[in-house]
């Protein structure tokens, strides 16, 4: 189980400032939701949080190590367990679908044999519910394939803590039942995942730990049933307007 | 005023360092390329496939071309002046020592800098590149390497094609207008041809290669957010690539006529 804490976390990107001095500690083997309108943040806090950005200053700690000082072993040891979901998928746009999935298990698993490495993708493939042919490439696909194959390269290494980036927007209904049975799957395994969704439903029914953000800021963190009892202003704003845009997008 | 251009400069400082620190990265990732198992490797092959194998056709027809136009000016101009031996210098200057490489060059900028820069740019902007980090696989090692020691490796063999093919296509011509045998032709044409032209040649490609495929990685991994900086970053690729190379080329060129 992993830990992820962010201290006085500030990024700045083109003068303009994305996360203004967030210290927040996601638990370990929980399921952690950033909850906020868009623009917010969110995204880039994930990102951050996963290493992908390196923050303008602050610290971002994996297990109390300073991800920007891991060593290099340590750091592909990171990279190891953890993996991230993109929300416009990020596929490699130049390889097929099996080379998208066989890739990071090369990296990881050098040792790995062939038939062993095909049996693995195949099984995963078949649980986020693709079937069309694994030679296709990214840019053959409909987007629910796209997102389905994004989330089997995440699971494909049998990651520990992994970071979901709304996987789930503009998925059509059979996609979207096959993904949220695997990300509740996730929920129910003492796997640390780090998560921002779109449906406040989802969000519901999964969040152990909530954080609740605006303008680059983190106003509000506790359980999801403390989101949803609060009494900060801001933060029931915010709460108000997502369920009320869920519940339109619903009807 | 004062304040923009100081603004300016320290940009401009600091963009220098950070081009200093991509190379100097690029270099040392490049010395631990073939240790162990390497992802980078299928890519390697592929650049080596798509700068090397795939521009011999255009190479060989534009080499064999300039051969025959040197060997035609050659024929017809200087026995005007008397220096008809002068022919076959003339050609090793040409092929072997000046427009071999840079020529080279030019249609590897125009192929595959281009290409490269292009790639990496939409890699960045869809996210691709952070999904590779996200996975673990160093960008650097993973696109940057390969591409460098592919296009460097490709232009190298590729002058030493159009070298073949330029002076092949001059002794072709040759016996059109005065047909002289092989053996006296390839003789005569060997004896000017000195270890320094090789060597002035050698260095030129080595240094035209690294040129290219660093400047088409930097400006490639330069893009951030929008794909409408892609062509902007294959422009300032293409731009950096042509002005270092003939600088490159005028120093290489200065030094031999120096020393």
């Amino acid at each position: 189980m992993h830990t992820v804490q962010l201290e006085h976390v500030t990024f700045i990107r083109n003068n303009r400032k994305i996360l203004n001095d967030i210290t927040i500690s996601f638990p370990a083997g929980k399921t952690s939701v950033i909850i906020g309108p868009s623009g917010c943040g969110k995204s880039t806090l994930l990102k951050v949080a996963a290493g992908l950005f390196p923050p303008t200053s602050g610290k971002v700690l994996i297990d109390g190590k300073n991800l920007l000082t891991m060593s290099k072993r340590q750091l592909q040891n990171f990279r190891m367990v953890s993996s991230f979901v993109f929300q416009d998928a990020a596929l490699w746009a130049n390889k097929s679908v099996y080379e998208n999935l066989s890739l990071p298990l090369q990296i990881h698993n050098p040792d790995i044999t062939r038939d062993e490495r095909d049996r693995k993708i195949l099984s995963i493939l078949k649980e986020v519910g693709y079937t069309d042919s694994i030679h296709l490439r990214p840019a053959q696909l409909s987007n629910g394939e796209r997102k389905m194959v994004s989330l089997a390269r995440a699971l494909v290494t049998t990651p520990h803590l992994i970071y979901l980036d709304n996987p789930l927007i503009l998925v059509d209904p059979s996609v979207l039942a096959k993904m949220q049975k695997l990300i509740i799957a996730m929920y129910k395994s003492s796997e640390t995942v780090i998560a921002n969704f779109s449906s406040i439903s989802l969000t519901k029914r999964l969040t152990d730990f909530a954080a609740v953000m605006k303008d680059g800021r983190v106003i509000f963190t506790g359980s999801m049933s403390d989101v949803l009892t609060c009494k900060e202003p801001e933060a029931v704003k915010i709460i108000e307007d997502i369920i009320t845009r869920d519940y339109s997008n619903s009807v | 005023m004062l304040g923009t251009l100081g603004r300016w400069f320290i940009d401009y400082i600091k963009g220098q360092l950070y081009a200093l620190g991509f190379f100097f990265k690029v270099f040392k990732a490049t010395i631990h390329f073939f240790k162990g198992k390497q992802a980078g490797k299928k890519v390697l092959t592929m650049q080596i496939l798509f700068t090397g194998f795939e521009t011999l056709n255009i190479i060989a027809l534009i080499a064999m071309a300039l051969g025959a136009v040197i060997i035609i000016q050659g024929v017809s101009l200087l026995p005007q002046f008397g220096q008809r031996e002068l022919t076959f210098p003339i050609l090793i200057t040409i092929i072997t020592r000046e427009l071999g490489p840079m020529l080279c060059a030019f249609i590897i900028i125009a192929r595959s800098g281009t290409a490269i820069a292009t790639e990496i740019g939409h890699n960045v902007v869809s996210h691709e590149i952070e999904a590779y980090i996200a996975s673990g696989i160093d960008p650097l090692t993973y696109l940057a390497v390969p591409r460098f020691i592919g296009v460097t490796v490709s232009l190298l063999l590729l002058n030493i094609y159009f070298n073949f093919f330029g002076l092949i296509g001059s002794f072709f011509i040759t016996q059109f207008i005065e047909p002289v045998q092989a053996s006296d032709y390839f003789r005569k044409l060997l004896s000017y041809l000195r270890p320094e032209d090789i060597l002035s040649s050698t260095l030129k490609s080595l240094a035209f290669g690294i040129i290219i495929s660093l400047s088409a990685t930097y400006y490639g991994f330069k893009v951030e957010q929008s794909s409408t900086e892609v062509p902007q970053m294959v422009i300032k690729a293409v731009g950096a690539s042509f002005v270092y190379c003939i600088l490159v080329d005028a120093v290489i060129t200065l030094i031999y006529y120096t020393r």
